[in-house]
């Protein structure tokens, strides 16, 4: 048995570097930990595999980190001392900023990981600002060295243009074949301070990540700041008072290890029995519970909720299991919240709330996949707060909540966004920021050809297809994030949508004034294309209140036989008209017309697909 | 061609299961004779070119497997019924000699009873018409013809892509009347792409015009598979619009009306009592045995259909095996469910008071349905959407 230098729990503070990795989605974080993993032999040759951090299916499919993870790495810094190494992995999206930045506050320093072929993008750039807000030491790192297409010398310039260094101090690294990962590390020894806490003092924590395990009830992952932790020490949850017995506390390398508890500056984590993350919140301090800190850590926020739709089960009998999914999906997932929403065209389902686009995408691929729900989502919508004119305020997160009444002013939510775009698109961004009411505040020249612009947009505006635009108008090369930035007064109506006269909830949108001609025509025209005939002729309006502002009409239908019935024709038409008759149940009834299931999948699609584009 | 429907394994003994009295209905035989001198470029038919077939499948190998589907029809059925009407279908059944119609019909009166002065069509097409062949198959029984007009446009036969011409049919109908056959029906397509307003009006004023005692007028399918069917699918031509399939149909109403022909059936007019007593019994659920490659039949909810290329159903009958490729045995709702479809779309109608009255109040106020003495009649919107009436007489 070999004796384990610098066990958790009594490891001095001095031998402590936390440290995580900033990076675009692809540009090699999670093949850099794998290194890592190696290099400092917490995970032997024959038990590695790739992509060795990312737990859950569905990060490894896609390729994305949706949930922090914690490694304890020993490594023999170049004084010759054994330092751990806490190696935090963060969330890329832009959806989850603020679990980024908890990650980033369990660290000191951060290693800024920019592909060599690619230079830097937006949602890079965005976490590096958040990094730098803490005051975080930068290790600047091009990866892919190794990559023909590699040109380490004009992104080492931009690097160090954004972080205030020299090019020459980039470091330059190959997270596949290992190269420079070993000076790395050495040079996180050197640069990442070494943590600061009172050894004495009550315990503070802070809760990083959270998250629920089948077995095991919810891992919560935690630095901690003052004071130590302990097996069977009775905890409190600082936000809420509630209070829990560590049942097992340990670090992480990579496999889960039980130890005497964890001490000033380290990380790992802890088990109280929980089921529920939202009982063990992200953000939150833990303390003692006999002799517990007064002053709660700097920070906790409850995630609130940006974009919301409106879920519903394509078959109305999947509404309980829609129900029980979304139960079981909250058990992991602080930031989603739903409550019961009923419409008259899509039958009974849930309105919920979501951080941001990728959560919507990530939730819905979730029921779809683990819980074999077959959905159909309404587009993405913003929540309002509106004034009216009798001194009354009423929030909503669903078009079919605004008020009939006089209303005095409408507040939407904001973001900043940033915007990397090559130098000769700047005009076509521009003008697509315009057209989605965007305030520019700034704009940098990274380098010569690439420039950072930082705008401020309705968040309503970019929930749509913004990305697609994006992408479309400067051949993919531009890449964007946002962060939520408050509200602001808009000129806003709400549109809806009439089919024979009557509304189909399903699609009324509030939008800004300018445009809600465009979403009519848009609307009615491709309902038009999507709703079958019927037997009479079903007029399709675009309506403010009462007044209408786009129309069409789908003619009455005056043919529906087959013409010809024969002796062998018998058979074969009577299971047609069997199928049909099968094929009519799934028709969804809005008065008297019938509009088929995939006319609302169709008609909605366009907004929502584009939200499932906005990750990539 | 088009697809058979799916169905049960049939037995190769081709025993029936228990389908009850078998006297208590009218008894047809369908005989199908698959054989054309070319493929017209709508036809899904069952049917083959000379080139297409063996020497032994030929046409002028029909006639003994042809019979012995008939001696094996008596066998089945167990007992000599009585043959109500006998219809020649094609494919081209005027192809075939008529020494060997003559032939075929012998042996069916050797093994069934025929009714008196029962009702025996033939279908022909307008260029294999000859004087000598004519006066032989009314010599040899057949009382009715069923000529394929289709369109006197020219340019409607060509996109149809049809072997004969106008003036084919005017000949053919001389020749026919001549020979004796006051009963025959001209059969018309309309919505043909390229066909005008015009031309259907002016097809149907030839049709009115040769005086036949029935005309049938069905709107053109083009199912993919056939050789419109390809054109269409690369854009060579354009499916016609259900509007002006409408207006057409509407036309044909109008003027078949007018000079005396009553609808029997979506697709049917006749003078009165002209009409065709063999798709008659088929929409009202009788019974039939259909003797060929690929012809369906129908006993007492049970329905079969043959192996539809002629090899394999010579080749069946040639070891004493039914030539049936595949049945089903109706369930009750399913014979309640062609009921409704078939007879719905006849002028006599359907009982009313057999359907929720909700569904039939709603038909009515659509004006798609009338009462007509404890009946529901469709009306010409009806006609036009008959699908619809019978989605929501069986909602
Ligand atoms: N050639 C080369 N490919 C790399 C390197 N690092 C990562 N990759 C590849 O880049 C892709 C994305 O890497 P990954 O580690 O999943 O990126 P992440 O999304 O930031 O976690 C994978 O196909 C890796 O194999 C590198 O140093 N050189
Ligand atoms: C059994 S078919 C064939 C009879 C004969 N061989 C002929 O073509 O005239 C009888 C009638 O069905 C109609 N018909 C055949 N194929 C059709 C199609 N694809 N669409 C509409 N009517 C069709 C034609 O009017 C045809 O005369
Ligand atoms: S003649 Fe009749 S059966 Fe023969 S190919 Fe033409 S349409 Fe088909
Ligand atoms: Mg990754």
């Amino acid at each position: 048995m070999t004796i384990e230098i610098n066990p958790a729990g009594t490891t001095p503070p001095e031998l402590i570097r936390n440290f995580c990795v900033i990076a675009h989605i692809d540009h090699g974080k999670s093949t850099l930990a794998d290194r890592m993993l190696q290099i400092t032999g917490v995970v032997e040759e024959r038990n590695m595999r790739a992509q060795y951090l990312d737990r859950m299916d569905i990060e490894r499919e896609r390729g994305i980190t949706i949930k922090s993870q914690a490694v304890r790495l020993p490594w023999v810094g170049l004084d010759n001392k054994n330092y751990i190494l806490n190696l935090i992995d963060t969330p890329g999206h832009v959806d989850f900023t603020y679990e980024v930045s908890r990650s980033l506050e369990a660290c000191e320093g951060t290693i800024l990981l920019v592909d060599a072929a690619q230079g830097i993008e937006a949602q890079t750039l965005a976490n590096l600002y958040l990094a730098l807000e803490n005051d975080m030491t930068i290790i600047p790192v091009l990866n892919k060295i190794d990559l023909p297409a590699a040109q380490p010398d004009k992104y080492a310039a931009e690097l160090a243009n954004i972080v205030g260094c020299k090019p020459g101090d980039v470091l330059r690294v190959s997270a596949k074949t290992g190269q420079g990962v070993k000076e790395l590390l050495d040079l996180v020894v050197v640069e990442v301070p070494a943590p600061v806490g009172d050894a004495n003092a009550p315990a503070r924590a802070m809760i990083f990540d959270s998250v629920y395990d089948t077995y095991r009830g919810v891992v919560t992952y935690v630095r901690v700041i003052d004071g130590k932790l302990t097996p069977r020490q009775k905890i409190k949850m600082m936000s809420s008072g509630a209070t829990h017995e560590l049942l097992d506390i340990g670090v992480i390398s990579p496999e889960p290890k039980s130890t005497k508890g964890l001490g000033v500056g380290e990380v790992g984590y802890l088990i109280t029995g929980v089921k529920d993350v939202r009982q063990s919140r992200v953000g939150d301090t833990i303390t003692d519970f006999v002799k517990p800190a007064t002053q709660a850590l700097a920070g906790f926020r409850d995630p609130k909720p940006m974009v919301f739709a409106g879920l519903f089960p394509i078959d109305g009998s999947d509404y309980p299991l829609l129900r029980d999914a979304l139960d079981k999906l909250q058990l992991n997932d602080a930031a989603l919240v739903y409550e019961p929403e009923s419409s008259v065209a899509l039958g009974f389902g849930y309105r919920c709330g979501f951080l941001g686009l990728l959560h919507l995408e990530i939730v819905r691929e979730r029921l779809d996949r683990e819980f074999n729900l077959s959905l159909i989502s309404t587009a993405p919508s913003v929540g309002y707060r509106i004034l009216m004119e009798d001194g009354q305020e009423i929030d909503i997160t669903n078009p079919s909540e605004f008020p009939s009444g006089k209303v005095s002013e409408i507040y939407e939510p904001v973001v900043k966004a940033t915007i990397l775009t090559p130098s000769e698109y700047i005009g076509p961004v521009m003008e697509l920021a315009q057209e989605r009411r965007g305030q520019m505040h700034n704009m940098d020249y990274l380098s010569e050809d690439r420039v950072e612009l930082r705008y401020t947009l309705p968040l309503a505006e970019i929930v749509f297809d913004f990305f697609d635009q994006l992408k479309s108008k400067t051949r993919g090369y531009a890449s964007f994030d946002y962060e939520p930035s408050g509200e602001q007064v808009a000129d806003l109506v709400k549109v809806d949508i009439l089919l024979h006269g009557d509304p189909v909830d399903a699609f009324s949108s509030i939008v800004h004034k300018d445009k809600a001609y465009a979403y009519g025509v848009e609307m009615t025209g491709r309902l038009k294309e999507l709703i079958p005939r019927q037997q009479f002729e079903v007029p399709i309006q675009a309506a403010i209140g009462a007044r209408i502002i786009a129309r069409e009409s789908i003619r009455a239908i005056r043919k529906d036989v087959l013409a010809k019935c024969y002796g062998g024709d018998i058979s074969r038409k009577r299971k047609l008209l069997e199928k049909q008759k099968e094929g009519k149940k799934r028709m969804k009834m809005v008065g008297r017309v019938e509009v088929p299931q995939e006319a609302f999948v169709a008609a909605l699609q366009t907004n929502a697909d584009s939200a499932s584009k906005d990750k990539k | 061609m088009a697809a058979l429907p799916e169905g049960d394994s049939a037995p190769s003994d081709g025993r029936l299961p228990n389908v009850g009295n078998l006297k208590n209905k009218p008894f047809s035989l369908y005989v199908h004779v698959p054989y054309c001198s070319k493929r017209c470029g709508y036809c899904d038919f069952n049917t083959y070119t000379p080139s297409e077939l063996e020497r032994d499948d030929q046409i002028d190998r029909w006639l003994q497997s042809a019979i012995k589907e008939t001696i094996f029809a008596r066998k089945i059925l167990g007992e000599e019924l009585t043959v109500d009407t006998i219809f020649f279908g094609g494919g081209t059944p005027s192809l075939l000699e008529a020494s060997v119609v003559k032939e075929f019909l012998n042996s069916v009166s050797k093994h069934f009873t025929l009714k008196k002065d029962l009702e025996i069509t033939l279908e022909a097409n307008p260029d294999t018409i000859t004087q000598s062949k004519a006066e032989d198959w009314r010599k040899a029984g057949i009382n009715r013809i069923s000529l394929g007009m289709q369109s006197s446009a020219k340019n409607v036969l060509q996109v149809l892509d049809r072997t004969h011409n106008p003036a084919n049919v005017l000949t053919s109908v001389e020749i026919l009347k001549k020979a004796g056959f006051e009963n025959f029906s001209l059969d018309l397509i309309y919505g043909t792409p390229g066909e005008s307003l015009e031309d259907w009006s002016n097809t149907l004023k030839d049709a009115i015009a040769i005086n036949p005692p029935h005309i049938s007028a069905y709107s053109l399918v083009i199912e993919p598979g056939t050789k419109m069917g390809s054109q269409l699918s690369r854009g060579e031509i354009k499916a016609v619009s259900d509007d002006d399939a409408a207006d057409k149909y509407q036309l044909a109403e109008v003027m078949l009306t007018e000079n005396g022909y009553l609808w029997y059936e979506i697709s049917n007019w006749a003078k009165e009592n002209k009409e065709c007593q063999h798709n008659l019994n088929y929409w009202k659920g009788n019974n039939w045995w259909g003797i060929g490659p690929g012809a369906h039949s129908h006993i007492n909810g049970v329905r079969w259909w043959n192996k539809k290329l002629p090899k394999n159903w010579r080749e069946s009958l040639d070891q004493d095996q039914s030539p049936a490729l595949a049945r089903e045995n109706l369930t009750n709702e399913q014979i309640r469910n062609e009921e409704v479809m078939l007879l719905s779309r006849l002028k006599t109608g359907i009982d009313k008071a057999d359907f929720d009255q909700k569904n039939v109040e709603k038909l009515i106020k659509d004006k798609l349905v009338n009462e007509v003495s404890g009946k529901l009649e469709l009306t010409l919107e009806g006609r036009l959407l008959a699908d619809v009436v019978f989605r929501q007489l069986t909602a």
